[in-house]
C-alpha cells in the first residue's frame, strides 16, 4: 500500500511573500481571523425536514458541510462545521473537543448555535471549558471542550471556531477528508508560508489510500480541494492501522526536489550515526569474546550474543533511569553502543543497536534496520519523512542466508520478529550503506497453537478432565511480555480467559501450572483442570460439543458479507486441537464431527477428523491460515472460506443410549 | 465526542530552549532537595510481613490527619510509605493526589529508598498533571497529580507526602484502610477546632474506638490489613462495597446515630438544591403545554418524564461543587442536557407545575 503524492514548487510563492508581508503590515486587522469569519449557513427546507439519510443509512448523523481553511504565514486555522443529528446516539456530536498544546496555541471566536427541525435557533452561550489533558514540566496538552445546546434528534448542530498558534511554528495542515460520519460536502484550504519554509523549501502532500485520486487544486498563493459525498471512516474488523486507509492529505515542507534523493540522503545521514553508535570498540570486542568460543560456528555465536543482550535490562518492561539516577549511579548519558553495554541496560532500541554492535565485534555481518511498526503505520516511501520510523531491528547475514532479528522484544526467540516488525518497510544499513527495505513476512508454521483435552464424561453429563496448551511464535511472544510487565497472576488470567472464551459453557478452568515461560526458542506451556458440565442426556441422545475449543468461538468475517477496507490479521497461525472425549458406558456414537477439507488454497484450510474405539472418541482439527494481510477484493474469497469454516466448528457429537447407564 | 485533530509542530530548536528555559526556574510546589523526612526512615524499617510476600507491593505505613478550621474546612496530610516487592508493584507505588476547582495542593513530595539504599527526591520532570476531557459523557475539571517515583525497582521503598486544603463544602472524608496490596500500619487522626464534633461510620469492619492525641484531636489505628482480592472470586459484589473503611463527618452530619447522620446529610443536600427546580415561564408553558388534556395523575407523569428522556440528554458537567449541586432547571431546560441530579431537577420542576410533588432521591448505583 502506497500513497500518492504531490509537490508545491516554492519558487511561484516567493516573489509574492514579499507583497504580503507589505500588505500585512496595513492589514493586520483585516486578517485577525474573527473579523474574517463569515456568517452561519442558513438551513436549507430539506436540511431541516430530513430524518434520515439515504446516502449514509442507518448513520447516527451527517456532516452537511465541513471546512478547514489554514493560513500558515499568518499562523492560524479555522474551522467550521455542520451537522445533522440522526439519531439519539448523534445527540452526542453536540459536545466538541479540540485538544492543543496550550502556551504554543490558543483556540477562540468559537461561535455555534443549535437549529431544531423547525427552525428554531439556539445559539451558544455557554462559555467553553479549558481543561487540562496533560501537564508536565515544559509541557501542557489542553483541551477545550463546549457542548451546543438544546440538542434533539433532527437538530442542526453548527460552529466554527479559530485555533492560532505560535508564529515560531510552521503547521501545514492534514486533511482527514474522511470522518466518523458521512460528509455531503467539505472544503479545504491552505496558504503555506514558503517563507518560513527556508530558502530551498517546497510543499509536498502525500495522500491516502493508494491509488485514491484526492484532485488537489493548486493556485499560485492557495491550495484548495472540494470533496463531496464521503463515506464514514470504514470500522470493520482486522484493519490495517485507520491512519493508513482513510482518506487523507498530509502537507509537509521539505528542502528536497524528489523521494529518490530525500531517501538517498536520509540513509546516508542515519547510516553515519548508526557506524558511530554501533561500533565495534574495544571494550566490546572483549565483551563479545567472552560470550563466545573459539570453535564456535557463525549461527552458535549469533545465538550466544542474542542470548546475553536479551537478558539486559530493558527499559520498555522496567522504565527507564532519571536523569537524577544516572547522575547518581555516574552512568553517562547513552551515546553509543558501549554505554549500554556498560549500564547493562537500554531501551529496545539501543539494546538491537548493542546487537548490532557485538556481533560485529564477533566478526558477524550485522546492520540495523529502522523501520515503522506496522500497528502503527504502513511505511510509505512516497511521504519523506524520517517521522514514519521509530523501531530498530537487527539483520544479519550468515552463510548467505539472512536472519532477521528482534532483541529489542526481549521475549522472541532467534530468528523471530515481532508481528509488528513484520511485512514492514524502513531504512536498512547493509555494506554499501543504507537503502529501503521491506522485512519478510512470518509464516503460519511459525506460530503453532496445540491444544489438547482429556476429557471423561459421566452418564449425567458431567466431564472432568485436564487440558493441555502449547503456544508459540506471536502469540507467544505477547503474553510473555504480559508476564513480564504485568506479573504472573495477569498471564494467568489472560491465559485462562482465553480458554474460556471458547469452551462450552457451564465449564470450569482451574490453571494448574506453566512450563517454558522464561524458555523463549520453547512454546509457552500452560496445563489446566476443568471440570463442568456439558449438558444433560434427552431420552435416548446425548449430544455433546464436537468442537471442544470451539464451541464458544467467535468466527470473524462470518456477519459482513462485503467490505472495501484491506485485511491485517496481524500473522499467519497454525492451530491443532486434538480432543480426547473418554464417553460413559451403554452409548454408541451416531454422529462425529467430520469435514472434508475446507480449503481456501494457498491461503487457509480447515480440517476436522475423529474416530471412536473402545468408549473413546478422538476429535482432532487442523486449521491453517498462511496470509496476513490482504487487499479487499480478497474478502468474498475470505468470508466464504469462514462461512463454511464457522459451520463446521458447530457440528456435534450424538450419543445413542443403548443400554441402561451404569447406577440408574 | 469529536476530537479535532491536534496541532502537530514544527517547532524550532530555540524555541523548544527558551520553552524549557522558562519551566526551569519554576521552583513550585514541589519543595526539592529536602532529606528523606524521619518519619519515612522510620516507615522503611518495617519488615515485609509474611502474609504480604507473595504481593506486588506493601503499604508498609499510612497516616491521614485532617485538620479542620472553624468554618469546617479541612487540609489533609498524608504520608505513606511502600515497598515494592515485584516488578508489577511499581504501578502500586505511583503516588498520587486528585485535586479539583475548590481545591488546593499545598505541597507533593516523593522521596525513595532505592533497593540499594541509595535515597532520592523525585523533581519537578517526575511529577505529571492528568485530566480527562475527552469522555464523551462527562465534563470533568477534576485533575490528577501522579509522580513517577526515581529508582522505582522491587526492593525500593516509595515514600510520599501531600497536603492539600479541601473544598469547603467537603465536612467528610472516607479512610478506605483495606486495599489492593497488604498494609502493615495505618492510622486516621481528626484534629477539630473547639466546638466541633465528629461523628464515624464503619461499613466491613467492627469500629475501632479512637484515641485522644490532644482536646479536640482524635486517632485511630489498623494494623496488618490484609490486601481484599476478589480475583478469583466469581459473582462478587463491587470491590468497593466489600472493603473495609470507615467515614468520618465533622459538618452537618457530625451527630449521633445512623438515623439521625442520614438525616442530616439530606439537610444538607437539601441546601444544595434549594430554587434549583424553580420553573421558569418557558418551562411552566412547556410542561403545562405537556399536560393539556391529560385525563389523569399517571397520563401527565408519562408524558412529562418521556419528555426529559427523549430532550435532554446525559452529559455531565462535574465542576467542584457541581458534583454535588444540581444546575439550575432554567439553564438545564435551556441547554437540554444534564447529569443524573440535573434531569431530576428539570423533572421535579416540569412535575410541580402540572401539580405532581416531587422529591429527590439520592443513591449510589456502584456500591
Amino acid at each position: 500500500m502506497t500513497d500518492s503524492v504531490g509537490t508545491f514548487p516554492a519558487v511561484q510563492l516567493r516573489p509574492r511573500r514579499g507583497l504580503q508581508l507589505c500588505a500585512l503590515l496595513l492589514l493586520a486587522s483585516w486578517f485577525a481571523p474573527g473579523v474574517a469569519l463569515a456568517q452561519f449557513q442558513n438551513p436549507t427546507p430539506d436540511e431541516l425536514k430530513m430524518t434520515s439519510d439515504p446516502q449514509a443509512p442507518g448513520a447516527a448523523a451527517v456532516y452537511l458541510y465541513r471546512e478547514e481553511k489554514t493560513d500558515d504565514p499568518h499562523s492560524f486555522v479555522t474551522i467550521y462545521e455542520r451537522v445533522k443529528v440522526l439519531t439519539e446516539k448523534g445527540k452526542s456530536l453536540a459536545t466538541v473537543s479540540i485538544p492543543y498544546e496550550k502556551g504554543m496555541a490558543k483556540i477562540s471566536r468559537i461561535e455555534g448555535r443549535t437549529i431544531h427541525a423547525d427552525g428554531t435557533v439556539i445559539p451558544l452561550t455557554a462559555k467553553p471549558d479549558d481543561l487540562v489533558s496533560v501537564k508536565e514540566k515544559g509541557f501542557q496538552e489542553d483541551t477545550i471542550v463546549f457542548t451546543l445546546p438544546s440538542v434533539e434528534v433532527g437538530s442542526i448542530l453548527e460552529y466554527r471556531l479559530t485555533i492560532r498558534y505560535d508564529d515560531n511554528w510552521l503547521i501545514p495542515p492534514t486533511w482527514d477528508i474522511q470522518q466518523a460520519y458521512y460528509v455531503h460536502k467539505a472544503h479545504y484550504e491552505f496558504d503555506p508560508d514558503m517563507v518560513g519554509a527556508g530558502e530551498k523549501g517546497r510543499l509536498m502532500w502525500g495522500t491516502t489510500p493508494a491509488g485514491l485520486n484526492i484532485p488537489v487544486v493548486t493556485s499560485p498563493n492557495k491550495l484548495t480541494l472540494d470533496v463531496a459525498d464521503i463515506p464514514a471512516t470504514p470500522d470493520d474488523d482486522s484493519m490495517p492501522p485507520l491512519n493508513t486507509i482513510r482518506e487523507r492529505v498530509e502537507f509537509y515542507y521539505t528542502s528536497e526536489i524528489n523521494g529518490a534523493e530525500y531517501w538517498k540522503n536520509q540513509c546516508i545521514f542515519w547510516s553515519k550515526g548508526m557506524e558511530g553508535f554501533a561500533n565495534p570498540s574495544a571494550g566490546l570486542k572483549s565483551a563479545a569474546a567472552g560470550m563466545i568460543a573459539p570453535g564456535d560456528t557463525d549461527e552458535q555465536k549469533a545465538r550466544k550474543i542474542y542470548d546475553v543482550v536479551t537478558k539486559l535490562e530493558n527499559t520498555m518492561f522496567t522504565r527507564e533511569k532519571s536523569k537524577q539516577e544516572q547522575k547518581k549511579e555516574k552512568l553517562k548519558e547513552i551515546r553509543k553502543a558501549e554505554d549500554v553495554w556498560k549500564d547493562q541496560s537500554g531501551t529496545p532500541n539501543q539494546i538491537a543497536l548493542l546487537y548490532v554492535a557485538l556481533a560485529r565485534a564477533a566478526g558477524l555481518k550485522a546492520w540495523p534496520m529502522w523501520l515503522a511498526p506496522r500497528d502503527e503505520r504502513i511505511f510509505s516511501p512516497l511521504h519523506f519523512s524520517i517521522d514514519q520510523l521509530s523501531d530498530f531491528i537487527v539483520v544479519l547475514e550468515i552463510d548467505g542466508k539472512t536472519i532477521y532479528l528482534d532483541p529489542g522484544q526481549k521475549v522472541c526467540g532467534f530468528g523471530q520478529l515481532a508481528w509488528q516488525h513484520t511485512l514492514t518497510g524502513g531504512m536498512q544499513m547493509n555494506e554499501g550503506g543504507a537503502k529501503l527495505a521491506v522485512t519478510p513476512a512470518d509464516t503460519y508454521k511459525n506460530n503453532l497453537t496445540v491444544r489438547a483435552a482429556e476429557l471423561t464424561v459421566d452418564p449425567q453429563g458431567g466431564v472432568t478432565g485436564t487440558v493441555h496448551i502449547e503456544i508459540g511464535g506471536a502469540e507467544a511472544v505477547e503474553l510473555r511480555q504480559v508476564a513480564i510487565e504485568d506479573g504472573p497472576d495477569e498471564l494467568k488470567k489472560k491465559t485462562i480467559e482465553a480458554v474460556l472464551d471458547d469452551v462450552p459453557d457451564g465449564m470450569q478452568i482451574d490453571l494448574d501450572h506453566f512450563d517454558h515461560v522464561d524458555d523463549y526458542e520453547s512454546r509457552l506451556v500452560a496445563e489446566f483442570k476443568v471440570s463442568g458440565s456439558l449438558g444433560a442426556p434427552a431420552g435416548k441422545y446425548f449430544i455433546l460439543p464436537g468442537l471442544f475449543f470451539e464451541t464458544r468461538a467467535k468466527h470473524p468475517f462470518v456477519a459482513q458479507a462485503k467490505r472495501t477496507t484491506p485485511i491485517d490479521v496481524h500473522f499467519p497461525r497454525l492451530d491443532k486441537d486434538m480432543v480426547t472425549y473418554h464417553l460413559p458406558d451403554g452409548y454408541t456414537v451416531e454422529g462425529t464431527p467430520k469435514t472434508d477439507d475446507v480449503n481456501w488454497p494457498g491461503s487457509a484450510m480447515l480440517k476436522i477428523d475423529s474416530g471412536m474405539q473402545n468408549n473413546v472418541l478422538n476429535v482432532t482439527r487442523l486449521f491453517a491460515r498462511n496470509y496476513t494481510l490482504l487487499n479487499a477484493d480478497t474478502y468474498p474469497a475470505l468470508h466464504d472460506f469462514y462461512l463454511k469454516l464457522a459451520q463446521a466448528d458447530q457440528q456435534q457429537i450424538v450419543l445413542t443410549r443403548t443400554a441402561a447407564p451404569k447406577g440408574n | 465526542m469529536r476530537n479535532c485533530t491536534p496541532l502537530r509542530i514544527i517547532a524550532p530548536t530555540a524555541f523548544v530552549f527558551m520553552s524549557v528555559m522558562a519551566h526551569a526556574a519554576h521552583g513550585g510546589i514541589f519543595n526539592h532537595d529536602l532529606p528523606v523526612p524521619d518519619w519515612g526512615l522510620e516507615a522503611a524499617k518495617t519488615h515485609t510481613p509474611d502474609y504480604a510476600r507473595d504481593s506486588p507491593a506493601v503499604l508498609l505505613s499510612d497516616e491521614y490527619v485532617e485538620t479542620i478550621d472553624s468554618e469546617g474546612r479541612a487540609v489533609e496530610r498524608e504520608r505513606y510509605a511502600i515497598r515494592i516487592l515485584q516488578p508489577e508493584g511499581r504501578r502500586q507505588a505511583e503516588c498520587a493526589v486528585s485535586y479539583d476547582v475548590d481545591e488546593k495542593i499545598n505541597y507533593f513530595r516523593e522521596w525513595t529508598i532505592g533497593a540499594d539504599e541509595k535515597q532520592y527526591q523525585a523533581k519537578d520532570t517526575d511529577f505529571v498533571d492528568k485530566g480527562d476531557p475527552n469522555d464523551s459523557v462527562m465534563l470533568m475539571a477534576e485533575k490528577t497529580r501522579i509522580v513517577h517515583p526515581p529508582a522505582a525497582d522491587p526492593g525500593a521503598i516509595v515514600i510520599c507526602e501531600t497536603e492539600e486544603l479541601l473544598p469547603p463544602y467537603e465536612q467528610e472524608q472516607q479512610w478506605n484502610f483495606q486495599l489492593t496490596i497488604p498494609a502493615v500500619y495505618q492510622a486516621f487522626e481528626v484534629d477539630l477546632p473547639a466546638g466541633r464534633n465528629y461523628s464515624t461510620a464503619w461499613h466491613r469492619h467492627e469500629p475501632i474506638p479512637p484515641v485522644q492525641v490532644s482536646p479536640g484531636h482524635w486517632r485511630w489505628e489498623v494494623k496488618d490489613m490484609k490486601a481484599l482480592d476478589l480475583r478469583d472470586v466469581k459473582a462478587t459484589l463491587e470491590w468497593r462495597a466489600l472493603a473495609a473503611r470507615m467515614s468520618v463527618q465533622w459538618g452537618m452530619a457530625a451527630v449521633d446515630g445512623a438515623d439521625n447522620q442520614w438525616r442530616q446529610l439530606g439537610l444538607e443536600y437539601a441546601t444544595l438544591e434549594a430554587h434549583r427546580t424553580d420553573a421558569t415561564p418557558e418551562i411552566t408553558a412547556e410542561a403545562q403545554s405537556l399536560a393539556a388534556g391529560a385525563p389523569d395523575f399517571y397520563t401527565k407523569l408519562k408524558r412529562v418524564t418521556e419528555y426529559i428522556q427523549k430532550n435532554v440528554q446525559y452529559f455531565v458537567v462535574e465542576r467542584g461543587i457541581g458534583g454535588w449541586q444540581p444546575h439550575y432547571a432554567s439553564d438545564i431546560f435551556r441547554n437540554r442536557y444534564g447529569d443524573c441530579k440535573d434531569k431530576t431537577t428539570l423533572l421535579i420542576s416540569m412535575l410541580q407545575v402540572v401539580g405532581i410533588h416531587a422529591d429527590y432521591y439520592y443513591c449510589v448505583i456502584t456500591v
